[in-house]
């Protein structure tokens, strides 16, 4: 028996060590990644290198809808797309606080779908960009709040920490570095899609306290924040009339272009897909969001 | 409370810890079977009532056959006849009952008739067809006076409910598991490292392998129409694999959890991708439930010691019963069915084989033959994982018109890249393995004789298992049944 626990004692000691080593390696790959476009590129840019007077928040819809340049060339002010596929509320929360540890911008715009404020990309969220733990502060402090105690106890190693992460930093550093605005562009033309409405929304309590979280970070540091839904044929009427009576309750200007019969109407011309707009539509949209913004700034 | 779960692991902590303090095996016992009921009641305690008053009812009637035995043989065969009529109705309430219904609604609305039958809400109970299946050979067993009826009640809870198999198997038997629970069990040095390695390549085949597939399989088969016949195909192959690495994994850690427990489980698989035909297939491929079918449905319907075209209807009986077993859809039934037609097909097949290598004496021992026999025997097993893993009858038929058509092109390769390199690494490190426990060989890594080079690689495991493996995993795919 003595024999079986020196052994066990052994490997646990092999296993610690191969953690700290991996801790140390992973990172310093992890932080010296270069931005080469992919998600996982854009969401360490995002945490810990860029700065903009406009930073756009959201899931895919405004990844693929808000272009920083054409805000740039027309308002003069600086923008970043942090939009990431199937993200929510908590990343949101955790970039715009990242942000904030570096610049502080004048406006915060922020994409907001169903999917957003339920619990269905509650922990997509968190185990896309676990490997910053410990390096990110408001990630870090994001977990220690919301996070479940087996979450938090995982998260004390390393290895379980980088999981998965060799094969996408070999990728990012196997690619030609190119330094993006966040925003990525889609130019196919939907085919006849009829509009898909769904019935089932339920909100989840940690991303609606994201939001809230959201709401008052913009309020103490005299951001202007601008909450959008942008057009998309898959209508959630729950969810658009939850968001009107919330942003009424946090005196927040929502601007609802969910269900606009412009987008609707036009829709072959307009949306990639049944959930995001082509190129084309981005433009429309970040024209109408430029506008918006321009009225607002006065 | 999954088994590759933190909860599930402080729970058998707490189990362990207990259950060795403990210096009698009649209170060894009870802690088992309070545990296991504790585990059922927690995973659903709406149901835990049923379970108790199911495995008391089957110990009652065990009893009652032994003693009608000696009395009158007549009333024993009817008390056997109801043991097995009370486990299969059970499975046919909670597993079949709506699939009838609406099988018959839909044939008599289909001859015309105006029905509106709804279906029953019905929550089948957890590991009903694998305690189900325990309990009709014990009953059987008993009345074949293959063991004696067990007459301790904490002794037979302990073993119906044994809470590492209950979920998913493997499905132990009576004979071999209860004269185990008659002995005190002592935490010995064995089996505390080899029920760690069960364990431990249990989670590799789960996390590197079987979770890291899953997200390709679950992508095409759940759009089947959006995916060409070459998507189709790699799917396929890989769901094979999932398949046999997600319950195989299981069953090891089970098995290992048993060993740290002092129990020897039945064992489940035993290298089945190295398998030259379907009858050998199948006695490698979840043996507990191949087994048993063979035992308690094929052999008493006359096996093979009848002619050929009876046997081959056994055969096809008991694959049928198979197919089912899993589930109550057209889809596993068809499953089954491949499976028995390949079983009949490798016998056919037999002679002329033998006739082949007898006249061409180097086949026999042709590595190349029998790795030309290993393929068509994967390749038609990749079929029947298509069956079993097709969301309804039209995706097989959707699959099989795009295999037959000119639908031929470049896979569907999107967010693979952690599948095609982790996990193409986990699948090469595991047939590696499987072919040394299959072709013998000198024990390497984790079963080293040599002491350094066997802790390295058990701690080498662990890392990459925790650095590279799917940690997130929902549920096993056999818990489902």
């Amino acid at each position: 028996m003595k024999k079986v626990i020196v052994n066990i004692l052994i490997v646990l000691a092999i296993v610690v060590a191969c953690d700290i080593v991996a801790g140390f390696v992973g990172d310093s790959i992890l932080m010296s990644t270069p931005q080469v476009g992919m998600l996982q590129t854009d969401a360490h840019q995002a945490l810990f290198k860029k700065k903009a007077d406009v930073l756009i928040l959201g899931s895919s819809r405004a990844r693929h809808t808000y272009q920083p340049k054409m805000i740039t060339d027309s308002t003069g002010l600086t923008a970043y797309n942090a939009g990431i596929d199937g993200h929510g509320m908590n990343y949101a929360l955790i970039v715009m606080q990242s942000f904030l540890e570096r610049c502080k911008p004048q406006v915060v715009l922020l994409d907001a779908c169903a999917a957003m404020v339920t619990s269905e990309w509650l922990d997509n969220s968190i185990d896309d960009v676990k490997h910053f733990y410990g390096l990110n502060a408001p990630l870090t402090n994001y977990v220690s709040e919301y996070g479940s105690w087996q979450l938090q106890a995982k998260l004390h190693s390393n290895l379980y920490r980088l999981n998965s992460t060799p094969v996408w930093m070999a990728k990012a550093r196997a690619l030609p570095v190119h330094d993006c605005d966040g925003y990525v562009s889609q130019h196919g033309n939907l085919a006849d899609t009829a509009i898909v409405n769904f019935t089932n929304f339920e909100t989840n309590e940690i991303q609606v306290k994201c939001f809230e979280q959201i709401i008052e970070t913009c309020e103490k540091n005299n951001i202007k924040l601008m909450v959008y839904i942008a057009p998309s044929l898959e209508v959630t009427a729950k969810f658009q009339r939850w968001m009107k009576v919330f942003a009424q309750r946090h005196h927040v200007t929502l601007y609802d272009y969910g269900c606009d019969p412009f987008f609707f109407n036009n829709r072959n011309r307009y949306f990639n897909d049944s959930d995001h707009l082509n190129d084309l539509g981005a433009r429309i949209m970040t024209n109408i969001f430029i506008c918006d913004a321009k009225t607002l700034l006065k | 409370m999954l088994i590759n779960s933190i909860g599930f692991w402080i729970f058998f902590a707490v189990v362990i810890l207990v259950y060795y303090m403990i210096r009698n095996c009649r209170w060894q016992n009870a802690w088992l079977a309070i545990a296991s009921l504790v585990f059922y009641g927690y995973v659903s305690i709406r149901l835990l009532a049923f379970f108790i008053v199911i495995i008391g009812l089957f110990y009652v009637l065990a009893i009652g056959i032994e003693k009608k035995l000696t009395q009158s043989a007549t009333i024993a065969r009817w008390l056997k006849v109801a043991g097995v009529g009370a486990g299969v109705g059970v499975l046919i309430y909670f597993k079949y009952l709506n699939f009838f219904i609406a099988e018959f609604t839909a044939l008599l609305t289909g001859m015309g008739f105006a029905v509106n039958t709804g279906t029953l809400n019905i929550i089948a109970p957890l590991g009903i067809s694998y305690f189900t299946f325990k309990l009709i050979s014990y009953i059987v067993d008993v009345a074949n006076e293959k063991i004696q009826a067990e007459h301790d009640v904490v002794k037979f809870t302990a073993f119906v409910a044994f809470f590492p198999t209950l979920m998913s198997g493997p499905i132990d038997r009576a004979t071999t598991f209860l004269p185990q629970l008659g002995q005190l069990r002592k935490l010995l040095p064995g089996n505390i490292s080899d029920g760690s390695l069960r364990i431990l390549w249990g989670f590799f085949m789960k996390a590197c392998i079987a979770d890291r597939i899953a997200p390709y399989t679950d992508a095409v088969f759940n759009n089947i129409s959006h995916h060409n016949a070459t998507s189709i195909a790699l799917a396929s192959v890989l769901y094979l694999i999932q398949m046999y690495t997600d319950f195989a994994g299981y069953s090891h850690m089970a098995i290992g959890v048993g060993r740290l427990l002092g129990l020897t489980v039945t064992e489940n698989f035993k290298q089945p991708l190295f398998a030259v035909n379907g009858g050998d297939f199948w006695r490698r491929w979840h043996m507990s439930l191949s087994f048993w079918l063979r035992d308690y449905i094929y052999i008493p319907m006359g096996g093979s010691r009848c002619s050929s075209l009876r046997s081959y209807f056994n055969v096809m009986v008991t694959f049928i019963a198979c197919g089912a077993w899993h589930g109550a859809s057209w889809t596993y039934i068809i499953f089954g069915a491949h499976h028995g037609l390949w079983v009949i097909v490798s016998r056919i097949m037999k002679v002329p084989r033998e006739r082949l290598e007898s006249r061409h004496g180097l086949l026999k021992h042709s590595t190349w033959f029998k790795s030309l026999r290993i393929v068509i025997n994967f390749v038609v097993c990749c079929v029947g994982a298509m069956y079993f893993r097709a969301n309804s009858m039209a995706h097989i038929v959707v699959a099989w018109k795009k295999w037959l058509s000119s639908d031929w092109g470049m896979p569907y390769l999107e967010a693979t890249v952690p599948l095609f390199t982790f996990g193409l690494l986990s699948i090469l490190i595991m047939i590696y393995k499987e072919h040394r426990d299959e072709y013998g060989g000198k024990a390497l890594f984790m079963h080293s004789s040599h002491r350094t080079m066997r802790l390295v690689c058990i701690a080498a495991t662990i890392v990459f298992i925790v650095l590279t493996g799917a940690l997130e995993s929902n549920s096993f795919i056999y818990v489902q049944f």
